[in-house]
C-alpha cells in the first residue's frame, strides 16, 4: 500500500501478496520487487496454476498435434452424412461424375456419388493449379478418393478438398473411338478420339461461347469445345491447325446434339503424324495388323457415310469379293434376315445384307452383338465394318466390334431422303425465294469449315449456290458423306449472307448422294 | 394458434430460458443452442417435430437474452486478484469500487440502446445497403482478417520496462509480455490448425469442433482464477438511478455500434476484437461510455451476426448461432426478416426488464455464497456439456486451450490474442497458403 | 494522431495503388498489411524499441511508499544545473508511481520562469483511464519548489504530468542565450518519424522483393511503404510536437501546424471513418462488372455527410442547455497518452 490513509477501491480486500514483503511497495503479479529486487513468493494454487498453464500449451499442444497428425480421417459414406457433422474432416470414396468444371475465380468443382448419395466438391483455385499440373483432374467416370472438410446447410452439403497431396484418383479407361462411333449411349463418358484439326473457333469477342475445335478422322468429323482456360493450358496451340491430334473428351449433350468436351488442355496430344489406331487387345492389334498388311493401294477411302438412302463410299454388297480377302472393308447394305444363335451352341450371330441383286452374309458373336446400340432387323440399312473372309469360294464378312455395325436408315429403300424429283435449276432461285424450301441437285465444291457447321459451293448446269449445312440440324453421318466432287440432292432453306445467295440444309437427312 | 401467437410465446420462452441461463458464468449460448439444435434434428420426421415458426423466434430470442443478461455474471462473479493478473477490466473496476450494480446496469442500457440502433437504424437499410458493400467487399476478407491480426499484434503495448537504465534487460522486462501475447496468438493459431484440418473430435458431433477449444480459451482460465483468486469481492450497493444521460448513450451507441457491427459483419472477427477497433477508433475516454459501449458492442455482434442471415438479398450467415440455424433452416423472404426483428424487439425489451431483479438476485446470492464456490460449480458444468458432446477428447483440447487461455492473463497480455485460434489458420486459407502451411506441419 | 487512425490511413494509402487491389483480388494481402504496418510503424519503433535504450542522465524516481514533491523538484533542478554547468544536452526521466493494477499516483511538474523555479505537487491517485479516485485529490497538498539555474523554455505548452504506465522523458537543451529550451519525449520522432526514413525503408524492403520476385514487385513495395510511412509523418504534423521531417538530412524537429491535439476524438475518428470509405472507394473500382453503381459524392453521402449531420443534431438535442465538457488531452501529454491508452 502506497500509505497508510484509506485504502484504495478493491484493495482492503486483495490479497497482501500483490505487495513486496520487503519493502511493501505494490508489485502485482510479478514475481521479482523492482524496486528492492527481493523475490515476491506467490501462493501455491497460482504458482501451480501458472506451471500448468506454460505445459499445457506447450506439451499438451504438442501432444494434441500429434494425435491430429496421425490420426486416420473416416471414410464417410455420403448417405449418413447428417447436420450435426457440419466442419467435419471426412474421407470419401466414390466416382466422379462429371467432369471438374473450373470457375471463374480459378476455383474447381466437380460432383463425385459413393452408392449412397452424391456431393459437390469445391476446390480453391491454388488446389486446381496443383491438380492440373499434377494430371489428377477428375473426369467423369474416374475414381476418387480424398479428405474434404464438409459443409452442411438445411438443403445442401458440400465438401471443400482439404489438400491435393491426399488426393488419389484412378482414372476411367477412356476407350478409343471413331468419330463416327460416338452415340448417346456415350453420353456421361470419357473417350479418346483421334484425328486431324481441320480449324479451331476461337469465341467471338464479348460472347460466353467456347471455342469450338473441328476435328476430322477417316469415319468423319465432330467439334470438340472447351473454355479460354482449357485452350490457355494447351502445349504447342499455334501449330494446332491442321495438326493431328489425340484428346480424351468428355461425351455430353447440348440442345438434344451430342457434344464433346474437353475438359483440360492437358487432354489434347498434338501428335507427329496421322494417329496410330489404339487398340483394347494384342489380338485386334494382330487383326489389324494382318488386315493392313494385306491391304492394297486400291482399297477404297474410308468414308464413313450413314445418310438416310445415302449411297456411301463404302463398299456395296456387290463390291466385296474374294479379291478383298483379310481386309477391313465397310459394307453398306439392306438386312434381309437376321439369324441369332441356336441355344446352348456356339454359332455367331449371321446377318444377311443385300443390295439389289447381291448378298452377303455377315457374321459376329454374342458379345458383338451386345455393344450393337441398334440391333439389326430385315428391312433396314445398315452399314457394318469388319473382316473379308473367304469361305468356300464366297466372301462373308466377319465384324469384330459392335460399334463397328451402325443403322444407316430404318426406313424401307422406297423412301429416299430427298425427292429429287422436285429438284430446280440453281439459276431459278432467285431473292424472291427467301424462306421457301428448294431441292437443288449438283456438284459439291470445296468444303468451307464454319464454326458449327460445313459449307459448299453446289454447281449444276445453270449456277452456283452456297449450300450451308449447320451441324446441330444436319446428322453428322451425312456431313460426312460429303466432299469435293460428290454429286448430291439437297433439301433446304433458301436465305441470304452477305448478299449472296444461299441455301441452308433442312434439318435432318435432306442432303443424299446421287450415284 | 396463429403464426404470430406461436412466435410471441416462444420468442419469451427463449428470453427467458437464456436469460436464466446467462447468469451461470462461463455458459455460452451458442453450447446451448447447440443442444437445441441436437434436439430438433432428432425430431425430424416425428411427430414432435418443431416448427420453424417455433424455433427461429425462439433462437433469436435466446441469443438477445444471454447477450444482455450474460452481463451479470461477467461484472459480478470475476474478482480481479491484483496478485496474479496484470490488468483490470472496466467492469471488475466498477464491482471493487462497490458499484458492480451500476456497472451491469449501464451495460445493459448499452444492450437496449443497441437493441433500438439495430431495429430502428440497420434494419431498414440493412436490405439496400448490405448488399453493395457485399459485392464490393466479397473477394477482400482475406486481407481485411490480415490487416486486423497485424494492427492486433502491432497495437500491444508493452507493460513492463517502465523503471531502471535504458538496455537490454530493460528492453526484455518491457517485451516479456509482448512475447506472451505473441506466444498466446500463435500457440493459439496452431490449435486453430489442427482443430480446423484434423479435428480429433468425432466427425458426427463435428458442428461444435471448435466449441471445446473456446471454452478452453476463454470460459475456464475465467473459472479457475477465480476459484484460486485471493482476492475477495467488496461490499456492493444498489443504487437508485446511473449516471448516464442521452449523451453519453449516443457516444456509446456510436463506439458500440462500430465495433460489433465490424464484428458481425466481418467473419472471425469477434466481439472482442470489434470493440478494440472501435475503442481505438472513436477515442472515447469516459469510463462510463467505455462500460456502455461494449453493452452496444456485444448485443450488435451477437445479435447482428444473427439477423445478417435474414436480411434480404445478402443471407449472409455470421456467427455460431447463424450457423447452427442454418443446418435447420435456409431463409427466404421478407416475412423471415420481419419475424426475426420481431423477435428482438420483445426480446430486448424482456430480457432488460429482467436485468434489474436478476441483478440484485445475484447480488443476494453473492452475497451468501462465496463466488469462488459458484465458480466451481460453473466449472463442473462446463466440464461435463463439453464431455457429454465431444467426449474425452473434447476435454483434452479444452485442457490444452484452457493453458493457451491461461498465459494472456497470467503473462500480463491481452486475451485478444486467444482468437488467433481462428483468425490465423482462416486468414491463411482465405489467401491460400493455408495448405502449404498445414503440409509443414504434417497435417495434411 | 492515435495509432489506429494511423494503421488506417496506411491502409487507405496503399488503396491507392492498383496494384494493391489486383493482389488482393488474387488473394495476396501484402500491400495492405505492409501499408497498415507501415503506418503504425513509426511509432511501434520509437514506443517498442528505441526508448528502452534511450540513456538518460537523471531519473526523478519517486518513492510509491513516500511521495515526496521536495526530491522531485530538486532532482529537476539539478538536471537544470547539469545542464547549464555542463553546456550539454540532459536527459531527465520522470518515472511514474504504480500504486495498484489499476492506479497510479499522479504528479505534475510546472516551471515558472518568471520566478525562476519549479513546481512540484503530487495530485489524485488515477486510474489507467486517468480517471481521478474520488477522495483522494487532497492526500498531498503540499507544493514544492526549487529554484532552476536557468530559464527552461517550453514551445508549447506542456504540463508535465506523470501518471499512468511509463513516465515521460523530457530533454535540456542549452541555448545560446543561456537559457534551456525543453524537449519532450525527446526520443520521440528524434529519427524514426521521418520522410527520409520511410524511403530508405521502402528501399530495402523493395530490393529484398525485386530478389523474390523481380522489378514490378520491387518498386511497388517501395511505393506503398514509402508512401504510408510518409502519410504518418504528414498526419503527426498536424499536431504540436511535430517530427524530424527528413532525418538525417535535418537535425532537430520541425513543430506540428497545431491544428489538432492528437487524442482528440473527432479528428481520429474521421482520420479512420475517412480512411475505411476511401479503401470501399478503390475497392469499388477494383470490381470488374458491378451489379451496383455509385459515385464517390454518393458514398460520402451516405457513409458519412448524412450520418454525421444526424449524428451532430442528436448530440445537439441531447445535450441542449447542458455545459458539456470535453476532457482535452494537454499537447505535449496527448503523445504519451495515446501510446498508454493504447496498451
Amino acid at each position: 500500500m502506497s500509505n497508510d490513509k484509506q485504502a484504495l477501491p478493491g484493495h482492503e480486500t486483495q490479497s497482501h501478496e500483490m505487495n513486496c514483503i520487503n519493502c511493501g511497495r505494490f508489485v502485482g503479479a510479478v514475481s521479482k520487487c523492482p524496486y528492492c529486487g527481493a523475490k515476491v513468493e506467490k501462493r501455491m494454487s497460482l504458482v501451480a496454476v501458472r506451471w500448468a498453464a506454460v505445459l499445457l500449451a506447450t506439451i499438451g499442444l504438442f501432444l494434441l498435434y500429434l494425435m491430429a497428425k496421425y490420426r486416420e480421417i473416416p471414410v464417410v459414406k455420403l448417405g449418413d452424412v447428417t447436420p450435426t457433422m457440419n466442419f467435419a474432416q471426412i474421407r470419401i470414396e466414390g466416382q466422379a461424375q462429371s467432369d471438374a468444371r473450373t470457375f471463374r475465380n480459378g476455383g474447381m468443382g466437380f460432383t463425385v456419388s459413393d452408392g449412397t448419395g452424391v456431393i459437390m466438391v469445391f476446390m480453391s483455385p491454388k488446389q486446381a493449379k496443383d491438380l492440373a499440373a499434377s494430371d489428377r483432374v477428375p473426369k467423369a467416370g474416374d475414381k476418387v478418393n480424398f479428405a474434404g472438410g464438409l459443409s452442411v446447410a438445411e438443403d445442401e452439403a458440400s465438401v471443400r478438398l482439404i489438400s491435393t497431396k491426399d488426393f488419389q484418383i484412378t482414372r476411367a479407361p477412356a476407350a478409343a473411338v471413331r468419330l463416327a462411333n460416338i452415340t448417346d449411349a456415350m453420353v456421361g463418358k470419357s473417350i479418346v478420339i483421334a484425328g486431324k484439326v481441320v480449324d479451331v473457333f476461337p469465341p467471338p469477342a464479348n460472347t460466353k461461347r467456347p471455342y469450338a475445335l473441328k476435328i476430322q478422322d477417316d469415319s468423319g468429323e465432330q467439334t470438340v469445345n472447351f473454355w479460354q482456360s482449357e485452350y490457355d493450358q494447351i502445349q504447342g496451340k499455334d501449330v494446332l491447325n491442321g495438326a493431328y491430334v489425340r484428346l480424351r473428351v468428355s461425351v455430353d449433350t447440348y440442345q438434344d446434339k451430342i457434344q464433346l468436351k474437353l475438359a483440360a488442355g492437358g487432354d489434347l496430344e498434338i501428335l507427329d503424324g496421322p494417329p496410330t489406331e489404339a487398340y483394347s487387345s494384342p489380338g485386334k492389334k494382330a487383326a489389324a495388323t494382318y488386315a493392313k498388311k494385306k491391304a492394297t493401294a486400291a482399297t477404297p477411302a474410308r468414308d464413313f457415310s450413314r445418310g438416310r438412302s445415302v449411297q456411301s463410299n463404302s463398299l456395296s454388297v456387290s463390291e466385296v469379293t474374294t479379291a478383298l480377302d483379310g481386309k477391313t472393308v465397310r459394307v453398306r447394305g439392306r438386312v434381309d434376315s437376321v439369324k441369332p444363335p441356336q441355344e446352348g451352341t456356339k454359332q455367331p450371330f449371321a446377318v444377311m445384307l443385300k443390295d439389289k441383286d447381291a448378298a452377303l452374309r455377315v457374321t459376329y458373336w454374342p458379345a458383338v452383338d451386345e455393344v450393337i446400340p441398334v440391333k439389326p432387323t430385315p428391312g433396314t440399312l445398315f452399314e457394318m465394318e469388319g473382316v473379308v473372309e473367304v469361305y468356300q469360294d464366297t466372301p462373308q464378312l466377319k465384324v469384330k466390334s459392335g460399334y463397328k455395325v451402325k443403322l444407316v436408315d430404318d426406313a424401307p429403300a422406297s423412301a429416299p431422303a430427298v425427292d429429287v424429283s422436285r429438284a430446280v435449276p440453281v439459276s431459278s432461285i432467285t431473292a424472291a425465294n427467301k424462306g421457301e424450301t428448294r431441292v437443288v441437285q449438283g456438284t459439291l465444291g470445296v468444303p468451307r469449315a464454319l464454326r458449327g457447321g460445313v459449307a459448299y459451293t453446289l454447281t449444276d448446269d445453270s449456277g452456283s449456290i452456297d449450300l450451308v449445312l449447320w451441324e446441330s440440324l444436319v446428322p453428322t453421318d451425312v456431313l460426312g458423306a460429303l466432299a469435293e466432287g460428290v454429286k448430291v440432292a439437297v433439301s433446304g432453306e433458301v436465305g441470304e449472307y452477305e448478299g449472296q445467295l444461299q441455301l441452308k440444309a433442312d434439318r435432318g437427312y435432306s442432303a443424299m448422294v446421287i450415284p | 394458434m396463429s403464426v404470430f401467437w406461436i412466435a410471441l410465446f416462444a420468442t419469451l420462452a427463449g428470453t427467458v430460458i437464456a436469460s436464466l441461463l446467462a447468469c451461470l458464468p462461463g455458459l455460452h449460448i451458442y453450447n446451448v443452442m447447440g443442444a437445441l439444435v441436437l434436439a430438433i434434428i432428432a425430431l425430424v420426421d416425428t411427430q414432435w417435430a418443431i416448427a420453424p415458426e417455433i424455433y427461429l423466434p425462439m433462437m433469436a430470442a435466446m441469443i438477445v437474452g444471454w447477450s444482455m443478461v450474460n452481463t451479470i455474471p461477467a461484472v459480478l462473479l470475476g474478482t480481479p486478484d491484483e496478485s496474479a493478473m496484470f490488468t483490470v477490466l472496466p467492469g471488475q473496476k466498477y464491482l471493487m469500487d462497490g458499484r458492480g450494480f451500476e456497472g451491469t446496469m449501464i451495460t445493459a442500457v448499452g444492450g437496449l440502446a443497441g437493441a433500438f440502433f439495430l431495429i430502428l437504424v440497420v434494419a431498414p437499410f440493412a436490405p439496400r445497403y448490405l448488399p453493395v458493400s457485399q459485392e464490393v467487399l466479397k473477394g477482400h476478407m482475406h486481407w481485411v482478417l490480415w490487416i486486423i491480426i497485424t494492427f492486433m499484434l502491432m497495437s500491444e503495448w508493452p507493460k513492463g520496462g517502465n523503471r531502471g537504465p535504458a538496455g537490454w534487460a530493460k528492453f526484455y522486462d518491457a517485451w516479456k509480455t509482448l512475447l506472451a501475447g505473441l506466444a498466446t496468438f500463435f500457440l493459439a493459431g496452431l490449435l486453430g490448425f489442427i482443430i480446423l484440418t484434423r479435428s480429433p473430435v468425432s466427425h458426427e458431433v463435428a458442428f461444435q469442433n471448435i466449441m471445446p477449444a473456446f471454452v478452453g480459451l476463454f470460459a475456464i482460465p475465467w473459472c479457475l482464477l477465480n476459484i484460486i483468486s485471493a482476492a475477495d469481492m467488496p461490499k456492493q450497493t444498489v443504487t437508485k438511478s446511473l449516471a448516464v444521460n442521452g449523451d453519453i448513450i449516443l457516444r456509446s451507441v456510436w463506439s458500440g455500434s462500430l465495433g460489433g457491427g465490424l464484428a458481425a459483419y466481418f467473419p472471425i472477427v469477434t466481439g472482442g476484437v470489434g470493440g478494440m477497433l472501435a475503442g481505438h477508433a472513436t477515442a472515447q475516454r469516459d469510463e462510463r461510455i467505455f462500460i456502455m459501449g461494449q453493452g452496444v458492442s456485444k448485443f450488435i455482434y451477437f445479435v447482428g451476426s444473427f439477423i445478417l442471415m435474414f436480411v434480404p438479398g445478402l443471407h449472409l450467415t455470421r456467427g455460431g448461432g447463424a450457423w447452427m440455424a442454418k443446418t435447420l433452416y435456409t431463409p427466404s423472404g421478407i416475412s423471415d426478416y420481419y419475424l426475426i426483428l420481431g423477435s428482438i424487439a420483445v426480446a430486448s425489451a424482456v430480457a432488460y426488464l429482467l436485468m434489474e431483479p436478476l441483478t440484485k438476485l445475484t447480488l443476494k446470492f453473492i452475497s451468501r455464497y462465496n463466488y469462488r464456490h459458484v465458480s466451481s460449480v460453473a466449472l463442473a458444468i462446463i466440464i461435463l456439456m463439453v464431455w457429454g458432446i465431444t467426449g474425452w477428447i473434447g476435454v483434452f483440447i479444452m485442457a490444452v486451450g484452457t493453458g493457451i487461455g491461461l498465459l494472456p492473463v497470467l503473462f500480463g497480455s491481452r486475451r485478444l490474442n486467444c482468437l488467433g485460434i481462428l483468425l490465423f489458420p482462416i486468414a491463411c486459407n482465405m489467401s491460400g497458403f493455408g495448405e502449404t502451411i498445414t503440409g509443414w506441419l504434417g497435417l495434411t | 494522431m492515435k495509432g489506429f487512425s494511423h494503421f488506417m490511413s496506411g491502409v487507405a494509402v496503399a488503396s491507392f495503388g492498383p496494384w494493391a487491389i489486383e493482389a488482393a483480388q488474387q488473394g495476396n494481402p501484402i500491400f495492405f498489411i505492409l501499408g497498415g504496418a507501415c503506418g503504425i510503424l513509426p511509432d511501434t519503433i520509437d514506443f517498442k524499441f528505441y526508448r528502452f535504450f534511450y540513456e538518460h542522465d537523471v531519473y526523478i524516481t519517486p518513492d510509491p511508499l513516500n511521495p515526496d514533491p521536495q526530491y522531485v523538484a530538486n532532482e529537476f533542478a539539478r538536471a537544470v544545473a547539469l545542464a547549464v554547468d555542463e553546456k550539454r544536452y540532459v536527459r531527465v526521466k520522470l518515472v511514474s508511481v504504480r500504486l495498484g493494477a489499476d492506479f497510479w499516483q499522479q504528479y505534475s511538474v510546472k516551471i515558472d520562469n518568471e520566478k525562476l523555479e519549479v513546481q512540484v505537487k503530487f495530485g489524485p491517485v488515477v486510474n489507467t483511464g486517468q480517471v481521478p479516485v474520488k477522495g483522494t485529490e487532497n492526500r498531498y497538498p503540499t507544493v514544492a519548489t526549487a529554484k532552476l539555474k536557468a530559464k527552461v523554455i517550453q514551445t508549447y505548452d506542456a504540463a508535465l504530468k506523470v501518471d499512468i504506465f511509463d513516465g515521460p522523458t523530457i530533454g535540456f537543451k542549452p541555448m545560446d542565450n543561456g537559457d534551456l529550451d525543453l524537449e519532450f519525449l525527446p526520443w520521440h520522432r528524434e529519427w524514426s518519424h521521418s520522410l527520409t526514413v520511410g524511403a530508405i525503408l521502402g528501399v530495402l524492403l523493395g530490393a529484398v522483393a525485386w530478389w523474390a520476385s523481380g522489378w514490378t514487385m520491387a518498386w511497388q513495395v517501395f511505393v506503398t511503404i514509402a508512401a504510408c510511412y510518409g502519410v504518418h509523418v504528414v498526419e503527426d504534423q498536424l499536431g504540436h510536437m511535430g517530427s524530424n521531417i527528413f532525418y538525417p538530412l535535418t537535425k532537430n524537429r520541425t513543430p506540428g501546424l497545431h491544428w489538432m491535439h492528437s487524442g482528440d476524438g473527432l479528428p481520429n475518428f474521421l482520420a479512420v471513418w475517412i480512411s475505411c470509405l476511401f479503401i470501399f472507394w478503390n475497392l469499388y473500382r477494383g470490381v470488374p462488372k458491378p451489379t451496383y453503381h455509385f459515385s464517390f459524392i454518393h458514398l460520402m453521402m451516405v457513409g458519412l455527410v448524412i450520418p454525421g449531420l444526424i449524428f451532430w443534431g442528436l448530440r445537439k438535442l441531447l445535450t441542449l442547455g447542458q455545459n458539456v465538457q470535453m476532457k482535452k488531452g494537454d499537447d505535449a501529454d496527448d503523445e504519451w497518452n495515446e501510446s498508454k491508452a493504447a496498451g
